[in-house]
């Protein structure tokens, strides 16, 4: 193939690329997922596991930490 | 037949099906992936061994080049693609389809169907990268970076992907949530990528190959989006995802990161060509390739502020928790290793670091310090929770840590001044006449990757025993109510 064929060839893939990408972009806008970005920040805590509580320590650095500062 | 083929059409579309009402627990995710999760997970240390073994023999032969040279596929040019094939597609991918689809299937608060499936495939994707590597060791390899598994292995990569990746498309259609949290983004864009690049590299390199220099073009349209629009948004994703979820604390600005997803998603497809500065391709080219790679300053930079605001005031909590190390030191590495590549991208700095060791201290760079110490991370929050069971030893999680961190920096840095020197003198033919004498000034340098090599060995050593323990051996101490969340209880966390 020629070199104008590739780019011919590249800019129909990338045109179909692009427009997926538009077509999500415009389907989020639609679905509200841009209308309340604070609510959007929070979906990664529930009842189960709540806004506030670490999930994640090391078991003896957790036990120091809660030991009473020496007087 | 008619009925079991309707039943499965109805479990995988969610308008066809009556069990969609449902918001599953996390406990129910977290079940539903325990068996793939663990497919992955497993087949992902083992490749990640058996990938250090080759990167030490590799780096060796750079400083000692008779070192196992009697064997043919020993050599070189082989055991440093076998290197680069079972680190890209055993452990970073089988990383990928783990922590993907975990995150994905919790926030939709969805769980990921037809686990049996998954499964095999996922039996088949690993018997594809093992023939795949074992080509490449036995001379089949081909010659595009990135692409050498031999293209009998082709048909089945591309099959079982697909038998993959669906699951994770599958479940954010079934998802139960008001909104897309940005990680699902990220993961659903990548599982959409990566066939795209996959099978068009594929057709015009091998099997409708193109002509001469439009090759190298999607070679590296090929190579340089498998880093960006593969594993970086995986890894970008389980940051936005374990920063707020282990600290507690919303993202700094959910805004900022929908910037970041979609300005990503615009500039780095154009990125890979700035591999081809000086090559014989058209300029505008070039300079598109250019453009973009500065223009991928915008998702960095918003990303960065989002992760390393979350954490300002936490740096007490990222010590505590052993994800957190490892997801922060990998979020820190994105900001670095994406800043540098998009200055390496200028012609004047490329001039010097173009074919020398500064590129390979970058590749690692980024898919390690960055990608591979995030899947640390996230390997260390979601095991607990699909084994019920503590990890074992926290004193082997801080000798992976710290081995793994020092030694990649110790390697970053020296393949960096090593290969900026050796850029310098490679331009200055007046001053280094003789190319060996270039050569031989690298051998310090080398010599450094090689100890750093072996830190990171250690340190791979110390997770593998710490991660088999706690699999298979079941010496972990187990919780006693079965909670998911480990190693902390919530109400020692207030």
């Amino acid at each position: 193939m020629e070199w104008s064929n590739y780019i011919l060839l590249g800019f129909i893939g990338g045109g179909i690329f692009f427009a997926c990408a538009a077509w999500a972009l415009h389907w989020a806008v639609k679905d509200g997922q841009f209308n309340n970005l604070d609510a959007a920040s929070t979906t990664i805590f529930d009842d189960e596991e709540p806004e506030g509580i670490m999930t994640d320590a090391f078991p003896d650095m957790k036990r120091k930490q809660k030991e009473p500062p020496r007087q | 037949m008619k009925e079991a083929a309707a039943s499965f059409y109805q479990s995988i579309n969610p308008k066809a099906s009556t069990d969609i009402a449902e918001r599953a627990k996390l406990s129910e995710i977290d079940a539903s992936m325990k068996w793939p999760g663990l497919l992955f997970i497993v087949s992902g240390v083992l490749w990640l061994m058996a990938g250090t073994i080759l990167a030490i023999i590799a780096s060796i032969k750079m400083t000692n080049p008779d070192f196992l040279s009697a064997w043919e596929w020993m050599t070189f040019g082989r055991v440093r693609t076998a290197h680069l094939n079972a680190m890209a597609f055993g452990w970073g991918s089988n990383a990928v389809f783990a922590v993907g689809l975990w995150i994905m299937a919790r926030l939709c608060r969805a769980r990921i169907r037809h686990v049996g499936i998954l499964f095999i495939a996922g039996c088949f994707w690993n018997i594809a990268v093992t023939v795949g590597v074992i080509g490449i060791l036995r001379g089949d390899m081909l010659h595009a970076e990135w692409l050498e598994m031999p293209t009998y292995i082709t048909p089945l990569i591309a099959l079982s992907y697909g038998m993959i990746g669906i699951w994770g498309i599958i479940a954010f259609r079934f998802r139960q949530t008001d909104y897309i949290y940005v990680s699902q983004w990220y993961i659903l864009a990548a599982l959409f990528w990566l066939p795209w690049l996959y099978t068009i590299a594929q057709v015009l390199m091998f099997f409708e190959p193109s002509r001469g220099t439009v090759q190298s073009l999607t070679n590296w349209w090929f190579a340089h989006n498998v880093l960006g629009l593969w594993f970086t948004p995986i890894a970008v994703a389980a940051a936005y995802y374990f920063i707020p979820k282990v600290l507690g604390v919303p993202i700094h600005s959910y805004y900022l990161s929908v910037i970041g997803f979609w300005s990503l998603a615009l500039f780095y497809n154009w990125a890979g060509v700035h591999h081809l500065i000086g090559g014989p391709i058209p300029a505008w080219l070039i300079s598109a390739g250019i453009v973009a790679s500065v223009m991928m300053v915008i998702p960095v930079v918003v990303t960065a502020i989002n992760h390393h605001m979350t954490v300002v005031g936490h740096f007490k909590k990222v010590w505590m928790s052993p994800t957190l190390r490892f997801v922060v030191f990998g979020a820190v590495n994105y900001t670095l290793v994406s800043l540098l590549g998009s200055a390496m991208a200028l012609r004047s700095v490329n001039e010097v670091t173009h074919f020398t060791h500064f590129t390979v201290g970058h590749a690692h760079h980024g898919m390690y310090a960055f990608f591979t110490m995030l899947m640390f991370g996230s390997i260390y929050y979601i095991m607990p929770r699909l084994l019920h069971r503590e990890w074992p030893s926290a004193t082997l999680i801080r000798v992976h840590f710290w081995t793994c961190a020092i030694g990649v920096l110790i390697m970053i840095v020296a393949l960096h001044v090593g290969g900026w020197i050796q850029g310098l003198q490679m331009n200055d033919a007046g001053n280094y006449p003789d190319f060996i004498d270039i050569v031989r000034n690298t051998i310090p340098w080398l010599h450094a990757r090689s100890i750093s090599g072996f830190l990171i060995t250690i340190g791979h050593i110390a997770f593998a025993i710490n991660f088999f323990w706690m699999t298979w051996l079941e010496l972990g101490r187990r919780d006693p109510e079965g909670r998911p969340t480990l190693f902390i209880s919530p109400e020692d966390a207030r």
